[in-house]
């Protein structure tokens, strides 16, 4: 079975492409792994707290926990979509740009409540990537193109989307209709507004997702594909029907955090989704690719490492302290923290 | 400046525009003599100059691209300081014929580069431009060293250009950053009454902020004023919100901070979300001055903040007779840096003049000595004066409409104007005074 992760057998978790016991083994495979980051990640805490007091301690973490969400809500869907279909997809940072920017419209120039402007990100995100699918994704892997052609044309297609951006818009900063300043106090410690509303949504969707994935049928299916997409085939899954499914949720997911990550920060720019999706990757990874839960433990795990680092060193390293825990987590655990050990092809 | 930050930016969007940046970094200039190492003051011919020579004085424009609301009215800078002199030439008894060729930078360092070499194999024999400071760098060290020309940059800022090496052949009229942050120390001290308070400092973590940052560090504790940070602060963050905690930890008399406005809206609303953050007491430079409070920008996070920025003398002969001949040529109106450019196309011509030939060389041998004391002042108004001064061997000491220029060893401009302004709380800038900064004797 799935259970030492480091040891998992890959043909363990391809003969059972469907029904409960996978999932299982999944969840139980995970426990070992995070049993040890939560004792790592209480460790550290315990002793920043002696060094640095409770309150700084407590605060840099809920701002840690505020970057964990933009990350771990943008990370879902990229992790979707390698796990399902095998697409690095680079144009996955200027799909949450495409929402932002498609908020601004409803929200801003046409002056429609926010709520309205995210449903509106979210489903133009999504036909967008459906869009993408049926144009470019379908096509070339009917015609068996390789893993280099599929990447250089996400790449390419992540450039249409930010020039396309950048012709209507423009490259000045933009906001939407949202005050950013407003903050909540709770036991001395702080946290904005639409912060905690990013974090909250943020939890939510990614749990959602996690547990789709393991309980519906809808999820079974993916996993099926994610392990082999002509055998899930086969064996009589309608595969045209669960990418496209897969992508309405990755993209609508992307658009998504597009709006809230801009709701949070105050501004976008054409930039937005192409600065963050390095970080996206990283938390991607970090947790273990293909898995919802791994990319929300990955997206906390990177963010709490970058803001804790500021107590004890200058700030402006903190991205370097990130990605030094990435490097670290990847030397110990090649398929990241919550991943399958996976066939190199 | 401005031209530094979106240049930076568009760095960033690609891959590749980086990687062509890099390149246009990597070939550094070939040795030479340390800074601009122009000759003594001294220098202005004794002799009576050789007065009958034709010159053509290049003009980089950035006439498209960012920086493209900057190009129509720089050219319009230059023509107007040719006809000046061309007026001038008779009356001061020379001889000499100038003409303008001028080149679009496309406001990128590669094109920049570009449009440089075109102009020199032109016949240029010195360059007013280019405008921003990282196609000054671009130029600096691939053509105008190499190929032995002057460039004399109406707008570039970033104090990393003092520090090149570029012997002698690159100069400018815009004031160096160093010299702002010196400007800007004084103005915290006259602002708050005295020195002896605490400082929280901060600024972005690039050439600009970091520069800033650390030439007002020294200035403000020289002084013997007090400081904490500075917090350096990755531009490219989602949020700054523990990066606001630090700098208002300890409740700090002020809060200087160095940023541009793409970034300053993040790092405004998390200042804002500490709750304690009052920007009636936050100290700030040109790179968030604007007409008006951008609305990406917490107005919370910037009204009643103070801060200074380069600017023109608003007042006196010589900015009125600029302004007054601006309007009779009609076209484009008045922009930042439009003066600028005039004095860099006029110094052009007077060194070439005081050198007795149009040959790079000779002209960047004679820029420092035209421009500083000792000598007699003039201005564009005595241009004939002047003129009959240098044919006749004597040392002067050419005054912009910018200031009074006096180029260092460096190629900066000892002393410039700058405006101290504050935001309202309609978000509205105004200018509350001018001065005259002026670098510390070395």
């Amino acid at each position: 079975m799935a259970g030492g992760a480091d040891t998992a057998p890959a043909p363990a978790s391809r003969e059972q492409p469907r029904g409960a016991a996978p999932a299982l083994a999944a969840l139980g495979g995970s426990r070992g792994p995070l049993l040890v980051t939560v004792a790592l990640v209480a460790a550290i805490a315990l002793a920043l707290i002696v060094a640095y007091g409770l309150h700084d301690t407590a605060q840099r973490a809920v701002n840690g926990l505020v970057s964990g969400s933009y990350f771990a809500l943008g990370a879902v869907g990229l992790t979707l979509v390698y796990g399902t279909l095998r697409l690095v997809n680079f144009a996955h940072g200027d799909l949450l740009t495409f929402g932002a920017y498609i908020a601004f419209l409803v929200n801003v120039t046409w002056g429609a409540p926010l709520v309205v402007a995210v449903l509106a990100a979210v489903v133009a995100t999504a036909a967008l990537g459906v869009l993408s699918e049926r144009v470019m994704w379908r096509p070339m892997r009917g015609r068996g193109a390789g893993l280099l052609q599929l990447m250089l044309m996400t790449l390419g297609f992540a450039f249409v989307i930010r020039y396309g951006i950048q012709m209507i818009w423009g490259t000045i900063p933009r906001r939407l209709d949202v005050d950013v300043t407003g903050s909540i106090s709770f036991l001395g410690l702080r946290i904005g507004r639409t912060e905690l509303i990013v974090v909250v949504v943020g939890f939510v969707v990614l749990c959602a997702v996690g547990v789709m994935l393991r309980r519906t049928s809808l999820g079974r299916q993916m996993r099926a594909l994610s392990d082999d997409m002509g055998l899930a085939e086969v064996t009589g899954i309608d595969t045209d029907r669960v990418v496209i499914a897969t992508w309405i949720f990755a993209a609508g997911l992307a658009g998504l955090a597009g709006v809230l990550y801009t709701a949070a920060i105050g501004t976008l720019t054409p930039n937005l989704g192409f600065f963050l999706l390095l970080s996206l990757f990283a938390a991607v990874i970090l947790g273990g690719i293909g898995n919802a839960f791994g990319a929300l433990a990955g997206g906390l795990l990177l963010g709490l490492a970058q803001e804790w680092s500021t107590l004890v060193i200058d700030p402006r390293w903190k991205v370097a302290v990130g990605f030094g825990i990435l490097i670290l987590v990847l030397i110990v655990r090649p398929q990241g923290l919550f991943g399958r050990k996976e066939r190199t092809l | 400046m401005h031209a530094g930050t979106r240049s930076r930016w568009l760095l960033a969007v690609g891959a590749i525009a980086v990687v062509l940046g890099a390149a246009g970094c990597g070939d550094d200039d070939d040795g030479g003599g340390g800074g601009g190492a122009t000759t003594g003051t001294g220098a202005a011919a004794e002799a009576p100059a050789d007065t009958s020579f034709d010159q053509t004085i290049g003009v980089l424009l950035p006439l498209t691209g960012d920086l493209s609301p900057f190009g129509a009215p720089g050219r319009k800078a230059a023509d107007l300081a040719v006809s000046q002199i061309e007026g001038a030439t008779r009356a001061g008894g020379v001889e000499t014929t100038v003409s303008i060729e001028s080149a679009d930078t496309e406001s990128s360092p590669q094109a920049a580069v570009q449009a440089a070499r075109q102009l020199i194999s032109g016949g240029a024999s010195c360059l007013a431009g280019p405008w921003a400071s990282s196609e000054t760098l671009a130029v600096a060290e691939s053509v105008a060293s190499r190929q032995e020309t002057p460039i004399v940059s109406p707008s570039s800022t970033d104090a990393a250009i003092s520090d090149l090496d570029d012997d002698g052949f690159v100069w400018r009229t815009a004031p160096s950053d160093n010299l702002q942050s010196r400007a800007l120390a004084d103005t915290v001290e006259e602002e708050l009454g005295g020195t002896d308070f605490t400082l929280s400092l901060a600024a972005r973590n690039d050439a600009y902020g970091q520069g800033f940052i650390d030439k007002f560090k020294t200035a403000w504790e020289e002084k013997g004023g007090r400081t904490t940070g500075p917090v350096l602060y990755d531009p490219e963050q989602p949020n700054y919100n523990s990066e606001a905690a630090e700098i208002v930890r300890g409740d700090p008399d002020a809060y200087v901070i160095i940023d541009f406005f793409e970034t300053y809206g993040k790092m405004g609303a998390s200042l804002v979300r500490t709750g304690e953050f009052d920007a009636g007491r936050l100290f700030t430079a040109d790179g968030l001055a604007s007409d008006r409070i951008p609305d990406t920008i917490p107005a919370r996070a910037l009204i009643g903040a103070r801060g200074t920025r380069p600017g023109t003398p608003e007042s006196g002969a010589v900015v009125e007779a600029f302004g007054r001949l601006w309007r009779e040529a009609g076209g484009a109106p008045r922009q930042t840096f439009d003066a600028q450019n005039f004095d860099a196309t006029m110094l052009c011509y007077l060194a070439a003049l005081a050198a007795g030939r149009a040959d790079g060389p000779g002209i960047a041998e004679q820029l420092q000595a035209v421009s500083a004391p000792p000598g007699r002042r003039f201005t564009f108004m005595e241009l004939a004066d002047g003129i009959r001064m240098i044919a006749a061997g004597e040392e002067v000491d050419f005054d912009g409409v910018t200031g009074p220029i006096d180029f260092d060893e460096n190629g900066d401009p000892t002393a410039a104007t700058y405006e101290v302004y504050r935001y309202g709380d309609d978000g509205v800038l105004s200018v509350e005074r001018q001065f005259e900064a002026r670098a510390a004797a070395e």
